[in-house]
């Protein structure tokens, strides 16, 4: 099951990484612990795949370090190596080989390759192993990948956007290996992705990457539980407003904000502090996702 | 060991057929060189005719081998997994070891003394390869001219043995460049071949490049649109072929300063730009079956339209631009050459241009869909003017009839290519783009 | 009641604002009141759980724990979860007491005094009395 061991499995430490003038990482700091399932959120261009890839070593930065089971990347032993399943964003890029040439060939370079479990995937993903990859299409050269990155019993696991172009059912599939993954292996997993809703049912945390640092990282049962659209009977001064609360509005009798962060403070509590009633509908995640990354700088 | 032998089985069975056309070609060099008389009176001349037989085969192999290469090496596994970058360079020089040592007979055969029939042949795949897979375009033109320039030195009475340990010394650098080199994927628009279209469309350089490209041949005349596709996706082939233009330029003057013989200095200028065509063709080979997903994203309902048309602008592209550089290669060796012992410049003018449209359609057939008798023709045909072009320049009085045969020559690619265009044309794209590469 | 069916009565919405935990607490304290589960049964584990419901296993650690705190489930060890023996739904569902204040909230919003609401949730109760009789 899920170890519970307090040491992380992956470590940020005040990364940074530009191009030219753009700054996309900045100063950026997290841990992700055991048997975590974190989804990686933010806008295009917010530095998902620069943080993905400079997990990996494909990308080098320009300050900070980032360790692995506690070791710096290039420490890694080679068996540590083969432990971790990785999906980049990129086209599959083999085109010329046969699917069941592909798996076995790059299987063949893990310790843990799994055979018996890939064929199985393949069959229930519905993909012809006699095919040429480049005749699959954009979904399945993806799921590909995927199966090729889970069926080396990764530790790890890091999937840039692997469900992009999957359908609702083989996302559905996807993620249920996914949850396979943890419940069997343990698996430490990190994914980007766009679409939220997948997140809220297997991720245990969620990370917000914005302005090249992660914003909020919370448990997601926590976003889930806390956050909320707040109506106010009466204008609220700014000063007063607690700093977890955003994109305030002055409406015509009344006042509305957002609760975006977990607090100690219960709605009963603020109520008497601010002196007004309160209206707390709860924030779907997907509302959440949206109230944070459209913040307006109040 | 097992994964070496699973890589070593995609580099051979990615070729194969190479292997056939390589015995053959090698077969035919021999009967040749031992029929035509060329050197029987000149052993050290035969041995020289041998290496430069050998340096071409290599060479042609070398970039098969560095175009799998570049293929495998596409993995992020080449950057996450040093366990796989260490098999993909041994079986790389394992297959290199045994397309080299097919050579060995014939090498033998001449009368080179073992180590070096042996050694030599590998040395050169490996630094043909480079014109596919070195690091920068230094590498990828200074090192397969390499073994050129080394067995050039000879002249100097440097002993055999010598520029062996040179050679060797010369083909580990590359190998060990290749293998320190562990930026693929955010390098891979610098690259000669980086095997992304999309990647290299996004890419500001190759935009600006391009657009000065188009500009240069909508000035010399040719009508280039600066939109065309087809120029976006040869952009590295363009800044390859300028690039290795001038690096051909520097080495054809080292040549001559060093050399007082100049039989061998067209064939050399011949081998430069096949090996620079051959780039081009690669890359075309590499990118074709990405049009797919590019006329899905450019055109809806007629994709397959778009795809023909986008892959008759690309083989245009190769045709006008091996013409203008392989013109331009040997034109301006003509006229170093004519510097140093004045001769009438129509006459290489005239060289320089056969010489170009010979070649040009010889590598197009290559980049054939599937390979097959007619292939097979065409490349001994290749090889048969390659050799008669070496005869050329030892026989000149017979120099009319061998015009004739080389316009000949020239006349019958061509046709072939046409027709083979014909003939595949009739296919649908789809099927075109399914057996592609 | 065999586990595979224990696994069908749950109906998880994972797009409402509800943390999953919650449901699932909920869910199963309900299935008890309604005599779905009895004392004594022994409860999927956290894996078979996960994989049938495709959530994070952690999640379902989360609930269990909460439901092993207020004794309603307990754990036996070489066994796995199980309907405590003294489990009795003496406490109102968080979800009954939350949507309680809510609605006592917006009854005073709209100026309604106690008696007000009282007689409000009396001719609730009548209605649907009369509704559930005929």
């Amino acid at each position: 099951m899920t170890q519970t061991t307090d040491s992380p499995v992956v470590s940020f430490d005040k990364l940074n990484k530009s191009y030219k003038d753009k700054q996309v990482l900045r100063n950026l700091q997290a841990q992700i612990m055991p048997g975590q399932i974190v989804g990686l959120v933010g806008r295009n261009g917010a530095g998902k795949t620069t943080l993905i890839e400079s997990i990996m070593g494909l990308k080098e930065l320009d300050s900070g370090s980032i360790s692995v089971w506690q070791q710096s990347l290039g420490k890694l032993s080679d068996s540590q190596k083969q432990r971790i399943g990785f999906v980049p964003q990129d086209n599959i890029g083999f085109e010329w080989m046969k699917v069941a040439d592909y798996l076995s060939y790059f299987g063949g370079f893990f310790d843990g390759w799994d055979e018996q479990y890939a064929d199985s995937l393949i069959s229930k993903w519905k993909i012809d192993k006699k095919a040429r990859i480049a005749n699959l299409s954009g979904g399945q050269q993806q799921i590909l990948q995927v199966i090729q990155a889970i069926s080396i019993q990764p530790k790890l696991l890091i999937l840039d956007e692997p469900v992009a172009h999957l359908d609702p059912n083989m996302r559905r599939q996807f993620l249920a290996e996914l949850v396979e993954l943890t419940c069997e292996l343990g698996t430490t997993i990190l994914f980007s992705t766009h679409i939220i809703s997948d997140l809220e049912r297997i991720a245990s945390h969620i990370a917000l990457l914005n302005n090249g640092c992660i914003e909020y990282f919370y448990e997601l049962e926590d976003i889930k539980q806390h956050t909320a659209h707040l109506l106010f009977d009466k204008p609220i001064e700014n000063q007063n407003l607690p700093p977890y609360l955003i994109n305030y509005t002055q409406l015509a009798n009344g006042s509305k904000a957002t609760q975006v962060r977990p607090s100690s403070t219960s709605i009963e509590e603020l109520e008497t502090k601010l002196n007004t009633n309160i209206t707390a509908t709860p924030l779907s995640l997907e509302d959440w996702y949206l109230e944070v990354t459209n913040e307006k700088h109040n | 060991m097992k994964n070496i032998t699973s890589t070593l089985y995609i580099f051979l069975k990615q070729e194969w057929i190479s292997v056939a056309v390589y015995f053959l070609a090698t077969i035919l060099f021999l009967f040749i060189i031992y029929t035509s008389g060329l050197g029987n009176d000149d052993p050290i001349g035969h041995q020289r005719i041998t290496i430069m037989m050998i340096s071409l085969l290599s060479l042609f192999i070398g970039i098969y081998l560095g175009s799998g290469f570049l293929r495998l090496k596409r993995s992020h596994l080449w950057q996450t997994l040093p366990h796989y970058r260490n098999n993909l360079v041994i079986s790389f020089v394992s297959a290199a070891a045994i397309y080299g040592t097919l050579q060995t007979t014939a090498m033998l055969y001449s009368g080179w003394s073992f180590i070096i029939a042996w050694l030599a042949p590998i040395c050169i795949t490996l630094l043909a390869a480079q014109l596919v897979i070195g690091n920068n375009l230094i590498m990828k033109v200074i090192l397969p001219a390499s073994p050129f320039i080394i067995f050039q030195l000879n002249q100097y009475n440097v002993d055999y043995q010598l520029l062996l340990v040179i050679l060797i010394l010369f083909a580990s650098l590359a190998v060990y460049l290749n293998y320190e080199n562990k930026t693929v994927l955010s390098d891979a628009t610098i690259g000669l071949m980086s095997g992304n279209m999309m990647q290299q469309l996004k890419n500001v350089r190759v935009q600006k490049f391009n657009i000065l490209i188009a500009t240069i041949f909508q000035a010399l005349g040719v009508k280039y649109r600066k939109k065309d596709l087809s120029v976006a996706f040869l952009q590295p082939n363009n800044r390859y072929g300028v690039s290795s233009s001038i690096g051909v330029t520097f080495i054809l003057l080292f040549f001559h300063l060093i050399n007082d013989n100049q039989m061998e200095l067209e064939g050399i200028s011949g081998l430069m730009l096949l090996s620079i065509l051959m780039g081009v063709l690669m890359e075309l080979k590499l990118l074709a079956p990405q049009s797919k997903s590019l006329a899905h994203v450019y055109s809806q309902e007629q994709h397959q339209d778009f795809k023909a048309r986008v892959l008759a602008m690309i083989e245009r592209h190769v045709l006008v631009q091996s013409i203008v550089y392989g013109t331009l290669i040997l034109l301006l060796n003509s006229m170093i050459e004519d510097f140093v012992e004045p001769l009438p410049l129509i006459r290489y003018v005239a060289t320089a241009a056969l010489s170009a449209i010979i070649f040009m359609p010889a590598f197009l057939c290559l980049s054939w869909v599937n390979i097959n008798f007619k292939l097979l023709a065409v490349i001994i045909c290749y090889f048969v003017t390659t050799i008669i072009s070496f005869g050329w320049f030892y026989n000149r009085d017979t120099m009319d009839i061998l015009f004739l045969q080389i316009i000949g020559t020239g006349i019958l690619l061509v046709s072939i290519r046409y027709l083979s265009k014909v003939w595949w044309r009739r296919f649908s794209m789809e099927q075109f783009m399914r057996s592609y590469p | 009641m065999p586990e595979s069916k224990i696994i069908d009565l749950f109906a998880l919405n994972t797009s409402s604002g509800i943390p999953i935990y919650r449901q699932l607490v909920d869910q199963i304290k309900q299935a008890i009141m309604m005599g779905m589960l009895e004392k004594g049964q022994q409860l999927p584990s956290v894996r078979q759980l996960a994989k049938a419901l495709q959530i994070n296993p952690m999640t379902i650690s989360k609930a269990f724990a909460q439901l092993e705190l207020e004794k309603i489930l307990e754990r036996r060890r070489g066994v796995g979860m199980l309907v405590a023996q003294q489990s009795k739904q003496t406490e109102v569902p968080l979800v009954v007491s939350e949507s309680m204040q809510k609605f006592i909230k917006i009854a005073q919003q709209h100026d309604l005094d106690n008696e007000a609401i009282m007689l409000l949730i009396q001719q609730g109760l009548s209605v649907k009395i009369e509704g559930n009789q005929s």
